[in-house]
């Protein structure tokens, strides 16, 4: 194949400079002219979605979805994800008490990897896309390293879960009556929250936007 | 044939040569994935799509796990596990839970098998259907977590009662992995030239 590779200071061939745009639905680039860019609403040929430079909206409704699931990450932490009774009284347990539990419980990988996935990746994500929207504002920057970022945290964000799946089987498990039950707490429903969310804004970021401030080396 | 690929990515325009068999190609600026085909037949993917529809029955109808303390045994199943969500006030929790281990990666497996079936040259519009389901469904699908999710409650209860795993637990990672290959086995180029060839 030949590559546009853009060589030192040339401008890379980009589908914007050459009016081309991809249907972000069924992946067809189609070549828009000039006086047609300008049109309300163009519809790609092959399967009839609107067609689109750039996705719309993509920072601001990005940005209106981290906000959300930054608010929320704190309860998502500091109540309960489950409660659980027994005859030897009541017990709370938030995302980290459980860790602290499964380390306990003498699995340390396994608590590894619940910590990463429910404490270090959300808040990871949070910090991440927050910047990258920040960056796109900004003066240009080297692209690459953004977009691996950006590709990181896609790839991780739905492992999040995990916490939540736990939480709902042992909910489902542990109803024994008076000798030990377990409730599920509202600190999971804001850590499902905050899951969704995260992983929302992470599909409505254009990481073309990246691209579009590179500092071509 | 040359036609231009325009990398979804970063938005740098490819000439390319698309080639009649399986291929694979990367962005020059960017290395995302531009363009992946393979050779593997669409009957052996209906096949599997056959048996992740079986194996995920099995995983409904038996339990996952099972927690045996004194001589009381409770078992969970997927659904039941959903239906105690919803009892205990907490319905969105349950759809999720529902959609995220059911009822998305059936949906996969159904676009992919409706897309396979449907007649070869058939309007464009309707094939970028498939297409479209199954590129919006594939990231809220999440069989693979779930399973690692029993596995954590079961090693949380591992210490104080007698944990027994279930016909399910065996039947859903089947299943799971069956998902995870289809996600490999259906990259959007070759979904279009199932479309356009048949399978
Ligand atoms: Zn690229």
């Amino acid at each position: 194949m030949t590559g546009a590779r853009p060589k030192t200071g040339a401008q890379p061939a980009t589908g914007r400079r050459l009016g081309v745009r991809l249907c972000l639905r069924c992946r067809a680039a189609t070549r828009v002219p000039a006086a047609a860019a300008a049109a309300a609403r163009l519809l790609c040929p092959r399967c009839h979605a609107p067609l689109h430079e750039r996705r719309p909206g993509s920072r601001s409704v990005c940005a209106a979805l981290l906000l959300t699931a930054a608010i929320l990450y704190v309860p998502a932490n500091l109540l309960p994800v489950m409660h659980t009774r027994t005859l030897f009284g009541e017990d709370d347990d938030t995302i980290l008490s459980g860790v602290i539990a499964l380390l306990h419980a003498g699995s340390w990988p396994l608590a590894l990897l619940v910590f990463f996935a429910s404490i270090v990746v959300p808040l990871l994500k949070l910090v991440s896309l927050g910047w990258l929207l920040l960056s796109t504002l900004g003066a240009p920057a080297p692209a690459a390293p953004r977009s691996r970022l950006y590709r990181m945290v896609e790839f991780v964000g739905r492992w999040s879960m995990l916490d939540v799946f736990a939480v709902t089987v042992l909910a489902c498990l542990v109803q024994f009556r008076t000798l030990a039950n377990v409730r599920v707490g509202t600190g999971a429903l804001a850590f499902c929250a905050v899951v969704v969310l995260t992983m929302l804004a992470a599909q409505t970021f254009d990481e073309r936007l990246l691209w579009d401030s590179d500092a071509a080396a | 044939m040359t036609s231009v690929i325009v990398c979804p990515a970063c938005d740098l325009a490819h000439r390319v040569r698309r080639p009649a068999g399986a291929a694979r190609f990367r962005c020059t600026r960017c290395r995302a994935e531009l363009y992946r085909t393979h050779d593997v037949h669409g009957d052996v993917v209906l096949a599997l799509c056959a048996s992740a529809v079986v194996l995920l029955a099995l995983g409904l109808a038996y339990p996952l796990i099972a927690l045996r303390v004194e001589d009381t045994t409770r078992a969970a199943t997927l659904t039941g596990a959903a239906v105690v969500l919803f009892q205990q006030g907490y319905g969105a929790l349950a759809a999720v839970v529902l959609l995220t281990t059911v009822l998305l990666p059936l949906a996969q497996v159904a676009a992919l098998a409706a897309l396979l079936l449907a007649p070869r040259g058939g309007p464009a519009a309707r094939g970028a259907r498939w297409v479209a389901v199954l590129s919006a469904v594939r990231p809220w699908a999440m069989s693979e977590v779930f399973v690692l999710g029993v596995l954590v409650a079961a090693v949380k209860l591992a210490g104080v009662a007698d944990v027994v795993p279930g016909i399910s637990v065996y039947a859903y990672s089947a299943f799971m992995v069956i998902v995870t290959a289809l996600g490999v086995l259906a990259p959007p180029d070759q979904l279009w030239r199932w479309l356009e060839h048949g399978r």
